[in-house]
């Protein structure tokens, strides 16, 4: 009978070291101030109002805007299609056709200014894989002219090897609102391409017939910005559009854990002026980036060289950057820096966007002109933005305890 | 600031004391045995005969790895049942060990032993594995898994491997051993060692060589050139009641590899699947390893001691192509190489990286990355056996604990290239900093563990405590705000029962608690690794017949994974929680040894694992090998059929032995929506060659190929782009003992 006891005795313990698991550990941490990323505010700030604000106010309407801007642009480029179709059955005079080219043109500078401030509001529709539905209405910088001369043929045969043509299939650098700035300003009626693939028939063919092709293929470009557009509108806006994920950031289920952290994906967009706008279209063009002349100016760096909208793109970058900061006329950044007490770097943030606002509206000449005459005027601008994005990846981050996104991460300055 | 580091000093100062009453003072005259202290270098010890231990224990000795003499880890562990392995760069250079279904990204989910010692660069602080002893100078490889893994701390979620270098000789022994092959390999080994009375030494060198079997674009070695040199010095003391062993080991080891993390598009894997880009041509690892450890042991009649005191420093530059540029157009090599020509920006990236063209643009460049790392680890660890009998029963207690320390210190920086007509040059900026920060460990551990003996059962119960300490701290100018210090403490414990059918036979059942702490860094938030793992099974061994069959399942609480640049791309080591896992399988093996009649001997063995795992849960990941996981998704990089089979026939003069490994197929990522989702390795038939005569008495000359049909498939598509398993490789040596 002795026997047993230890048996007992070992069942006992196995049980007992089985209970263990689970139960049997204890941890504890002391994280300094700057340690990991944070996901609450410096202060009892209303986040929320400040996320509604800029959701409803400032952003939905400047998508809504662009979408209303991308159908009167496709409307206005069929229009200015018919004309060039009459022209050439000589039913109306090249007087008419010039002014609706104008009226298309004058409509694309609208859709792309509105655009242009969109482009620091890349929230989670335009970003999500890769920048998808970024790239198919604005691909800049990735651009190919030849691509878009061989899809303009493509289009107008409708196939492509054998495939009938459809343009959602098209790579984002044959297509979008660049595509259409170089279908519709583009004086030259020769194709680009340098390769052994070369647009069929092209060379054959008269300038008015070229015309009418580029003007067809630009209008069924511009009817699939304004698909894209509905389709940003429709992610956005609703019950399970992300202006709503943004709204109930903190709640149950949200990809948000907190209202900071979505305050930091606002703030993370608003970061576009620093490594594109500064960087991008005004570092490269000047030459202190490596650009297609090396690391001199060079006017064929510019973002916008056929229409020359490239200082409007860059003001319409400044004047999103200027709602969002301040909230158009409700709460924006600028109350929450004076909330946490930093008034300076509230008032220093609001006089250096209207400085490099005042700085790009003072040109008198394209940039791509000023980049030949004046490049000090240029370097001068690039300064004043660059003031800007110094407080923004300093004081502003610091006091309203925001990560700085990944792409400003590196000091590229 | 919490420090809690006075705890950890006054435990161990307990267990010191306690460990210096343990039963010695009451032990009888003890039998002086050498081997006994060899024995403990290792984990199973030498005895082939029927193990009573749980677990799929594994032990490959000195005569086993002298067959194929082979000088990747991965290749010796292909006969090791549970073993799951991601291959890189065809050498072993940077194994990616995993056992029983546990990630294999730089084994970081594993302990890696040698002599017994932690030998990772920082096993707490930063897992991954980048430094692994040289494999030909190793006289013994050891498995362990399951119940017994508590004993060999930190992870406990899958096993240990322990590599044993080689003992002193009881009387002068030596030997040089070279070799030439393709591909510009050289082998240079030699060894001496003696026992003169009480003193005995060895010294061992080698050096490894080969001009890699990578074509660069534009020519390059891709190979390696690696050396290590150790001394170990022993001083036998035996009395009356105790005998003791003092031994002292010093090694140095270095490396200079052309390897990279760039690989191919698969198009360009198919066309020759042992291409460089011109992007890689600067890539270089350059390491160096010292080691310094001193071992005591000490035996009476019913006891033993090992004491180990070690130092281990690694230093290394790791130069490689880290990614563009990017600012205004950003891609990852991992996005470009699976789709190189999805659109024109693609395509000029993708021109750039094979160097067709130049870069124009600053988010065209390129970056260059070195990953600096300086590490450390030392500490002192006692091991106890003890036999004693209570109530009629045979208790043998193991017992031990280890306080460990060990750093890592990031220096990493990455400059910036123009790719100019093929070759990479500097665009002439500044270095950029990129990670600059320390983590350091300290951690206490300590197991028991009871056998106790009834009728023909075997019981253990054992448990493990880590008691773990941690800092992190942001080195960067500015930054000393950065930091995190940690504490957590866990309890493991373990049962394991093996019941003894026969003589030659028994039948095993374990179940133990996984662990993988979280590296010093990672947010108080990012859970342990947690799970219970359990196994069944049976083993029969007549000395000449051995079968083993386990099935084992481990219930993962919450499953962790790592992004290092291996892995990610990225250098940050971010973890992630990937909820519960289930992983599942079965491990056989069988070996017998027919003897022929003309006196050769044929000998065969079959090693087979067949694995399965799912997520139990739902849920959207930033891992890269993760993505969007619905329930029921399987793990990466795991094949769901692994075979081995070796045979060889064997005179008294020469051996032929062929193995033949097959690997199945292995998913890139789990889960939707990142780069490699449904994305898979091929499945790989591989047969190695290796034949050897002898001869003189003391001399012999042998061949081996690698890979003997050339067979080359996608092993993995990590770091970046396709990588090839090794060409065919033939060796031809001689070598001579004395």
């Amino acid at each position: 009978m002795t026997h047993f006891a230890p048996k007992h005795t070992l069942l006992a313990a196995a049980i007992a070291s089985i209970v263990l698991t689970g139960c049997g550990e204890s941890s504890s941490s002391d994280a300094g101030p700057d340690f990991g990323s944070p996901t609450t505010a410096p202060s009892e700030f209303n986040e929320a109002a400040l996320i509604a604000n800029l959701t409803d106010n400032v952003v939905t309407p400047t998508y809504t805007q662009f979408q209303a801007l991308s159908a009167q642009l496709t409307s206005d480029i069929g229009t200015y299609c018919q004309s060039e179709i009459d022209f050439e059955a000589q039913n109306t005079s090249e007087n008419q056709v010039s002014t609706s080219l104008s009226t298309a043109q004058q409509s694309w500078r609208s859709t792309m200014n509105q655009w242009q401030q969109i482009e620091l509001m890349q929230f989670a529709p335009l970003i999500n894989n890769d920048g998808q539905l970024r790239n198919v209405i604005y691909s800049w910088p990735i651009v190919s002219t030849c691509g878009i001369d061989l899809d303009v043929v493509s289009f107008e045969a409708g196939n492509i090897n054998g495939a009938p043509y459809d343009i959602t299939l098209r790579t984002p650098a044959r297509k979008g609102m660049d595509a259409l700035e170089y279908l519709l300003f583009n004086t030259n009626l020769n194709h680009s391409c340098t390769t052994a693939t070369v647009p069929e028939g092209w060379d054959n063919r008269t300038e008015q017939s070229r015309k009418i092709a580029r003007c067809q293929f630009a209008r069924e470009v511009a009817s699939d910005i304004n698909n894209n557009a509905q389709e940003l509108v429709a992610q956005w806006s609703g019950e399970n559009g992300f202006a709503n994920e943004l709204k109930t950031a903190g709640t149950t289920g949200n990809q948000f854990e907190t209202e900071h952290e979505a305050v930091n994906h606002i703030s993370d967009a608003m970061f576009y002026i620093d490594s594109i706008t500064k960087d991008g279209k005004l570092a490269t063009p000047l030459g202190l980036f490596a650009n297609e002349c090396g690391a001199e100016p060079c006017a064929e760096a510019v973002e916008s060289p056929f229409a020359n909208n490239s200082l409007d793109n860059i003001l319409n970058n400044l004047l999103s950057l200027q709602k969002l900061y301040s909230g158009d006329e409700g709460v924006g950044f600028d109350d929450f820096l004076v909330d946490v007490g930093d008034n300076d770097t509230a008032v220093q943030m609001s006089n250096t966007i209207d400085a490099a606002i005042a700085s790009i509206q003072a040109y008198q000449t394209s940039l791509a002109e000023a980049l030949n005459t004046n490049p000090d005027q240029v370097e001068n601008s690039h300064t004043e933005v660059k003031n800007v994005t110094d407080i923004m990846k300093a004081d502003y981050i610091n006091s309203l305890a925001l990560e700085l996104p990944a792409t400003s991460a590196g000091d590229n300055d | 600031m919490q420090n809690s580091f006075p705890r950890i000093g006054k435990t161990l100062v307990a267990l010191a004391i306690a460990a210096s009453f343990s039963p010695i003072a009451v032990a009888e005259e003890a039998a002086a045995n050498n081997e006994n202290y060899n024995e403990r270098m290792l984990i199973l010890g030498s005895n082939n005969q029927l193990r009573k231990e749980t677990g799929s224990a594994t032990m490959i000795d000195e005569v086993q790895l002298e067959k194929f003499a082979f000088d990747d880890i991965a290749r010796v562990l292909y006969s090791v049942p549970g073993i799951n392995i991601r291959e890189e760069d065809g050498f072993g250079l940077r194994p990616n060990i995993g056992i029983r279904g546990a990630t294999p990204e730089r084994s970081r989910k594993i302990n890696i032993t040698e002599d017994g010692v932690l030998i990772g660069p920082a096993p707490y602080s930063a897992p991954s594995a980048y430094y692994f002893p040289m494999m030909a100078k190793m006289t013994a490889v050891e498995v362990f898994k399951g119940p017994a893994a508590i004993k060999y701390g930190p992870n406990t979620v899958a096993g240990t491997v322990n590599l044993a270098t080689r003992a002193v000789p009881d009387s002068a022994e030596g030997m040089v051993d070279l070799a030439v092959g393709t591909d510009g390999y050289t082998k240079a080994h030699a060894y001496y060692g003696d026992t003169i009375g009480n003193f005995g030494f060895l010294l061992e060198a080698i050096n490894l060589q080969s001009d890699g079997f990578k074509d660069l674009d534009g020519g390059g070695d891709t190979g390696f050139d690696k050396n290590d040199v150790m001394l170990k010095l022993r001083y036998d003391l035996d009395g009356k009641h105790f005998n003791q062993v003092f031994e002292l080991k010093l090694a140095y080891a270095d490396e200079v590899s052309d390897e990279t993390y760039l690989g191919l598009t698969d198009e360009d894997f198919r066309a020759n699947p042992n291409r460089r880009y011109r992007a890689s041509q600067l890539a270089e690892m350059d390491w160096d390893h010292t080691q310094i450890q001193f071992n005591h042991f000490i035996e009476g009649k019913n006891f033993d001691v090992t004491t180990r005191i070690y130092r281990n420093d690694f230093e290394r530059d790791w130069f490689k192509a880290n990614s563009f540029k990017g600012g205004l157009v950003d891609i990852s090599f991992q996005e470009l190489l699976a789709d190189p020509f999805k659109d024109e920006s693609t395509t000029r990236f993708y021109q750039i990286l094979t160097g067709e063209i130049d870069s124009v643009q600053e988010f065209e460049k390129l970056l260059i990355g070195n990953n600096g790392r300086e590490f450390y680890t030392q500490g002192i660890q006692s091991d106890l056996r003890f036999n004693y009998t209570l109530g009629g029963l045979e208790h043998r207690i193991e017992a031990g604990f280890r306080y460990h320390e060990d750093e890592i210190e990031r220096n990493h920086t990455e400059d910036a290239f123009n790719m100019r007509s093929g070759v990479l040059v500097s665009d002439g900026s500044a270095q950029v900093a990129t990670t600059t920060d320390r983590e350091y460990s300290e951690a206490l551990s300590v197991y028991i563990q009871d056998t106790v003996s009834y009728s023909d059962f075997d019981f253990t119960l054992g448990v493990r405590g880590e008691f773990i300490d941690s800092e992190y701290q942001n080195r960067a100018p500015g930054a000393e705000g950065d930091y995190l210090n940690k504490s957590f403490d866990i309890w493991l414990p373990s049962f394991s029962v093996f019941y003894t059918l026969s003589e030659h036979a028994g039948l095993l059942f374990g179940v133990h608690e996984g662990f993988l702490p979280t590296s010093p860094r990672q947010e108080p938030e990012i859970d342990i690794e947690n799970s219970i793992n359990y196994e069944f099974g049976g083993r029969y061994n007549d000395g000449t017949t051995s079968v083993e069959a386990i099935v084992f399942f481990n219930d993962i609480e919450n499953l962790k994974e790592g992004c290092q640049f291996s892995s990610c791309g990225t250098s940050d080591d971010t973890e992630f929680n990937g909820g519960e896992v289930d992983i599942w399988g079965l491990e056989f093996t069988a070996g017998h040894q027919f003897s022929l009649s003309n006196g050769w001997d044929l000998p065969i063995s079959l090693v087979y694992t067949y694995t399965d795992s799912e997520f139990k849960t739902s849920f959207d990941s930033g891992f890269d090998m993760w993505g969007t996981i619905e329930e029921g998704d399987e793990l990466p990089y795991l094949p769901e059929n692994q075979l081995t089979f070796s045979i060889g026939l064997v005179s008294d003069k020469w051996e032929v032995n062929v193995i033949t490994r097959y690997i199945d197929e292995m998913l890139e990522a789990s889960g939707d929506n990142v780069v490699l989702s449904g994305v898979t390795t091929d499945s790989l038939v591989t047969v190695d060659l290796s034949a050897s005569y002898q001869v003189t008495s003391n001399g012999q000359i042998y061949l081996k190929v690698d890979n003997l049909f050339d067979e080359q498939e996608i092993v993995s598509r990590r770091p970046f782009g396709a990588r090839p398993s090794k060409d065919q490789q033939a060796f031809v040596g001689y070598k001579h003992n004395f």
